[in-house]
């Protein structure tokens, strides 16, 4: 597994890991090195997520702000970059308000429980080469099975803030989370089928053996997975569940202080979260093509994780919100029955495999097909359904109003161009 | 008491809480906390599979009772506005609950009486590697290749128990069927 298993490669971060444990166990203490490794493990995750928290919402803001031509923050420290600490520190300050109808208890607990399944995925995600705090062998069944427990917790801070909007948006993330759990299920299955594990390294390990990424052979659960987890950790264009024009701040209206903090906090490591288990089942995780020899594994890791969470911040700051009933109907409709054909083609593909017992070059032909098949489903289905184009404004009318000419337009006897200025 | 193992404090641990949590959900004044106390249970009880070495079965128990059902249970007492009727939900149906209940605690404390336990407590094997990996289940299939309990779990129930997981997929079938047809309505409503 490692290549020079000294401690002082940090190439993996595991070998002074292992060098210390491996220290521990000659002298005979095993009972010292089962908790000192559970310790460096949650030790690791806890310090990895305050970093990832602090640089993540500077990262953010400075993207969104430039997406749309502002210039974001940027008094605060060197860039803005202590705008995370000055928030912190003022969402600490602030008073923290129970509704005096509300359920307090419940109320309480939500956002302290709302951080369990974030800190509990963290623990199966292989961070680099042999850096992973527990490889379970039922990795995905995991994920998915903790993050199930999600609308529970976001229904309790619904119901407990006894607030109608926050009720609303409770009803419509459980609505969201239960459609589109199914397609993330349905698209990983197909990665499951694949790779023939569930276990996260195991996963890895395959694309590593057959030196390919699982989104080239893939690329029909890839997006399905995209779409499916974007709209399950209700970030935009998804997050209808906190939709301000219509229903205030969905779940977590009334929450102020550091109890919000909290759920804008597990907001933005979910995004991470999911950027990594991209990384994971579709690019490789740490290995990529012979590049892990060079660099680190975790530095690789830690790219690939960014790059997905960025991909959600674009979408975040260039796609509009979806109705409830469009993405439900989305699902249900789209997504789904893609996904099953999709599973129903690769168990086939992959049984034609062990049945010929061929050499993994036969995944070549397996990917041309699964490009055109995914290419010939969507355009069929789409035909099949009879949905048709919505690009109603034909023109980029809004850029126009802007001041960004697109055309020019001829010039007219009576229009207001000839009497030198608009009318107010 | 004697005290064999870590696994055994971590047992009591566990059976502790979600007995605690049992107690919560009958004596609870509001009906959502007796729903949310019948979900810290539900959960425990993956925590009791996973010191099985079950561990698919365990996170299933997590995936479909603390994330489906207890979402439907949720759904049901909110959707029933049963909220305000705080206080014990006490009915007439009171001394035949209390007869049922005592012949389900009886059949139970039967059963688990009768049973032939098995009484060597086979001791943690610590693999070399590394201490943190969690210890995998080994069965054995017909052709003694090693399988991990997930496989075992696929293999049986695509051989040994296929007609009775077809049944059941049947049955689960025919209740989506008639939930759609329920909450469908009238065929003239406007949808």
């Amino acid at each position: 597994m490692n290549v020079l298993a000294n401690w002082w490669d940090l190439r993996s971060l595991a070998n002074p890991v292992n060098g210390l444990l491996g220290w521990l166990r000659d002298k005979g203490w095993d009972e010292i090195a089962y908790i000192v490794s559970g310790s460096i493990g949650a030790a690791a995750i806890g310090l990895f997520l305050g970093v990832a928290m602090l640089a993540l919402i500077w990262v953010e803001r400075r993207v969104i702000a430039r997406i749309q031509i502002r210039r974001g923050p940027n008094r605060v420290g060197p860039q803005g970059l202590l705008q995370p600490v000055a928030d912190a520190i003022k969402l600490m300050q602030k008073e923290s308000l129970t509704p005096r109808l509300g359920d307090k208890w419940v109320f309480w607990l939500a956002p302290l429980l709302l951080f369990i399944p974030t800190v509990l995925t963290l623990g199966v995600v292989p961070f680099g080469d042999g850096m992973t705090v527990a490889d379970l062998n039922v990795g995905v069944l995991f994920i998915i099975a903790v993050g199930s427990v999600m609308p529970l917790v976001v229904f309790m801070a619904g119901w407990s803030s006894n607030n109608k909007y926050s009720l609303l948006g409770a009803m419509r993330t459980i609505a969201m989370v239960l459609s589109y759990e199914l397609p993330a299920v349905i698209s990983l299955l197909s990665v499951v089928v694949l790779t023939g594990s569930m276990q996260l390294g195991e996963i890895i390990n395959f694309q590593k053996d057959h030196n390919t990424w699982n989104v080239f052979l893939l690329p029909l659960p890839f997006a399905i997975y995209l779409i499916a987890s974007l709209a399950e950790i209700g970030r935009s264009p998804y997050d209808i569940a906190e939709a301000e024009s219509e229903i205030v701040a969905g779940y977590h209206t009334e929450y102020s202080g550091m109890k919000f903090g909290l759920f804008y906090a597990v907001e933005l490591a979910n995004a991470l979260i999911i950027g990594g288990l991209f990384a994971v089942f579709f690019f490789g995780g740490w290995w990529t093509y012979y590049l892990d020899v060079i660099i680190p594994s975790w530095v690789l890791f830690f790219v690939k994780m960014l790059l997905g969470y960025w991909l959600f911040v674009w979408a975040r700051g260039t796609v509009p919100r979806l109705r409830i009933d469009q993405s439900l109907k989305f699902s249900w409709q789209f997504l789904v029955p893609m996904g099953l054909l999709n599973v129903v083609l690769v168990a086939f593909e992959v049984a034609l495999w062990y049945q010929l017992d061929a050499p993994g070059i036969i995944l070549a032909p397996f990917a041309v097909i699964n490009w055109l098949l995914t290419a010939g489903l969507i355009v069929g289905y789409v035909r099949l359904l009879k949905l048709e184009h919505t690009q109603t404004p034909r023109r980029l009318t809004l850029t126009e109003d802007v001041g960004i000419v697109t055309h020019v337009p001829a010039p007219s006897a009576a229009g207001y161009s000839a009497a030198g200025g608009s009318p107010a | 008491m004697q005290i064999h193992s870590t696994e055994q404090v971590v047992f009591y641990l566990l059976a502790v809480v979600a007995v605690a949590a049992a107690l919560g959900v009958v004596f609870a004044q509001d009906i959502i906390h007796s729903a949310l106390f019948l979900v810290v249970t539900l959960i425990l009880t993956a925590g009791v599979y996973v010191l099985l070495s079950a561990e698919f079965l365990s996170l299933v128990q997590v995936l479909v009772y603390g994330g489906g059902v207890s979402i439907l249970v949720m759904f049901a007492v909110m959707i029933t506005r049963v909220r305000d009727a705080r206080g014990p939900l006490d009915g007439a149906q009171k001394p035949i609950a209390i007869v049922a209940g005592l012949a389900i605690v009886t059949v139970l404390v039967l059963m688990i009486s009768r049973t032939e336990w098995q009484q060597a407590i086979p001791a943690v094997n610590r693999p070399d590697e590394s201490p943190v990996r969690v210890q995998r289940v080994i069965t054995q299939t017909d052709k003694g290749q090693l399988m991990s309990d997930t496989d075992a779990i696929g293999h049986d129930l695509f051989t040994t128990f296929a007609v009775p997981f077809e049944v059941a997929s049947l049955v689960l079938l025919v209740a989506l069927v008639g939930a759609i047809y329920l909450a469908r309505g009238e065929e003239d409503e406007v949808t």
